[in-house]
């Protein structure tokens, strides 16, 4: 149990739920080993009727045949017998045992009167039953026929148990076993190959000419609107992308974007004219670019979270800096530095007093210009 | 993932260069007020001495603590050893920065000779801290080469201003306050120079592991 929750545990820290081989070999393997057990349970339990059964008919024949010989000849019979795996017990009509081939003292052997088969001899002429052994680990079949002087002869013979058999193969049964084993494992890999090979070769690009099996088809549709849907994602992003490019490279003013960390993560054409850097920005931070300690210190107030502004002069120009922070709810994420010159801010606000002025009052006496 | 060791070198290149801006702005601003004669920009310089002092102490904290808890070696040992060896002399053109400064709005010096090359030497100079600086930040030993070089001019600046302040105290026989004080920036523009020069061959050292001598 706890070696299948680190398994477990191993597959999830893998993000899966381990190799399909595996999977797949644990599926034929035990698909294997399930009707393997399953027949031999069933044959030897059928096989073991049969043989049971037939070793009765024949135990029958042969008790008959005995009490057969035994009325014509006497004890002598039974003493001419060869030993073989049959226990031949005669058995007086009182019950007392007269002669027992596996006992040399027969007289010295118990009552047999209350044994089954010699009542259901004694009643009908034949009797028989079985019995389990603890000693032997076995059945023995008890064969019974009524002689005419009223004793009963018995044959028995022991049967191996069902599980001695099952032990008897169980040699034969772990070489299948590992068979069986080695084949689930071949045909596992082979399987897993077959089934893997058509997706690691899918053509993403487009799916939908992929040959494959039919079952692929509903993923193989999925990728196809995925990708459509991603075409029409990268598109729209390049367009803003461009958007945003020609209108930041096309600025007078210069714009510059620090991220939390302080790194550029943008900076346009007339920024870096202004501040002189002729190095590709991106990624590093500003004051490995920019050591103007004014610009530096703007931008290190708005990654705080204040604004701020100053003038200052880049290359010979007056310059009017404004820096701002980027919020994304209570979280800085970055900051903005905008450059203009001097004489464009001071345009700017000029323009933005005219728009602002009320409109001037109108003169009385009408137009002075007027004759 | 990024070591410790790394992010603490990282850290203390950020110091590094954010020392360096604070030189140059110290010596661009104390040359701002020597040549147009702004009293004004000279009295921001000693805060700026207060904080190039500052961080000068922080640091040489950090390099001990790096040598001492990080144990560096090879490149990284050269280039804490350098940085210790860089700060003084940043420390120090800071603080000559400060002496220009001081003379100009306390000694009212008053307006330069505009035919003395003072004006010259002090845009070789801040050139000179701004490339050594330059050359700290992009480990480029062109740059520091070129710094190395530049001395030379600075030197013959200073030798003529020297020469021509000795004349004038001579022949005029003006008070000889002016001279001398005129005297003292030349040698503190000069002495910056030097540290500037210093800077440059520690930056040599911390990349090549060898000395670069003239």
């Amino acid at each position: 149990m706890r070696r299948s929750a680190l398994r477990q545990r191993a597959a999830r820290e893998r993000g899966g739920e381990g190799r399909m081989t595996g999977k797949i070999f644990r599926a034929i393997f035990f698909s294997a080993m399930a009707v393997l057990l399953i027949s031999i349970v069933m044959i030897s339990g059928l096989l073991y009727g049969y043989t049971t059964e037939l070793s009765e008919r024949q135990l029958r024949t042969e008790a008959e045949l005995a009490a057969h010989g035994l009325e014509r000849q006497g004890q002598a019979y039974l003493e001419g017998l060869p030993q073989g795996n049959l226990r031949i017990t005669w058995i007086g009509g009182d019950g007392t045992v007269l002669y027992d081939n596996a006992s040399p003292d027969a007289a010295a052997l118990e009552n047999h009167l209350e044994r089954e088969e010699v009542q259901q001899a004694l009643r009908t002429g034949y009797g028989e039953s079985r019995r389990y052994s603890e000693t032997l680990m076995g059945r023995l079949l008890y064969a019974a026929v009524r002689l005419e002087d009223g004793s009963v002869l018995r044959l028995s013979v022991s049967q191996r148990s069902i599980w001695m058999l099952l032990l008897g193969i169980l040699q034969p049964l772990l070489v299948v076993t590992v068979l069986a084993a080695g084949l689930s494992a071949f045909f596992s890999v082979r399987l897993s190959e077959r089934i893997i090979r058509p997706l690691n070769f899918l053509d993403l690009e487009q799916p939908l000419d992929n040959a494959g099996f039919d079952e692929l088809a509903p993923l193989l549709r999925r990728i196809s609107s995925q990708q459509e849907e991603l075409t029409r994602q990268e598109r729209f992003l390049d367009q803003k992308q461009e958007e945003l490019d020609t209108i930041l490279e096309h600025m007078e003013e210069g714009l510059l974007l620090l991220d939390e960390n302080g790194k550029l993560v943008r900076m346009n054409a007339a920024a870096c004219e202004m501040l002189d850097i002729r190095e590709e920005p991106a990624g590093k931070t500003l004051l490995t670019l920019c050591r103007q300690m004014e610009v530096v210190k703007l931008a290190e107030q708005a990654l705080r979270g204040e604004r701020g502004e100053a003038c200052l002069a880049l290359r010979r120009k007056s310059c009017r800096v404004g820096a701002s922070p980027i919020r994304q709810g209570e979280e800085i994420k970055g900051a903005v530095l905008v450059f203009m010159l001097m004489a464009d801010a001071a345009q700017q606000e000029k323009d933005g007093s005219a728009q602002a002025a009320p409109p001037a009052p109108a003169r009385r006496g009408g137009d002075p210009h007027r004759s | 993932m990024r070591s410790e060791l790394d992010e603490r070198l990282e850290e203390l290149n950020r110091e590094m260069t954010g020392l360096g801006m604070l030189c140059e702005t110290a010596i661009r601003r104390s040359a701002e007020a020597l040549l147009a004669h702004d009293t004004d920009a000279a009295r921001h310089v000693p805060e700026l001495l207060e904080l190039v002092n500052q961080k000068h102490r922080e640091i040489e904290s950090l390099c001990m603590r790096l040598l001492l808890r990080q144990q560096p070696v090879a490149n990284d040992l050269r280039m804490i050893s350098s940085a210790l060896k860089m700060v003084t002399d940043m420390n120090r053109i800071g603080v000559q920065s400060a002496d220009i400064a001081e003379i100009v709005t306390m000694d009212g010096i008053g307006d330069v000779d505009g035919t003395l090359p003072l004006r010259e030497m002090a845009e070789d100079v801040i050139h000179m801290v701004t490339a050594s600086i330059d050359a700290f930040v992009k480990r480029d030993i062109e740059i520091a080469r070129s710094v190395i070089a530049y001395d030379d001019r600075v030197d013959s600046c200073f030798r003529e201003i020297r020469r021509r302040l000795v004349d004038e105290l001579k022949d005029s026989g003006e008070s000889g306050e002016k001279m001398l004080d005129l005297l003292m920036i030349a040698k503190y523009l000069e002495r910056i120079g030097d540290h500037a020069v210093n800077i440059a061959k520690w930056v040599c050292f911390s990349v090549t592991g060898q000395q670069e001598e003239l």
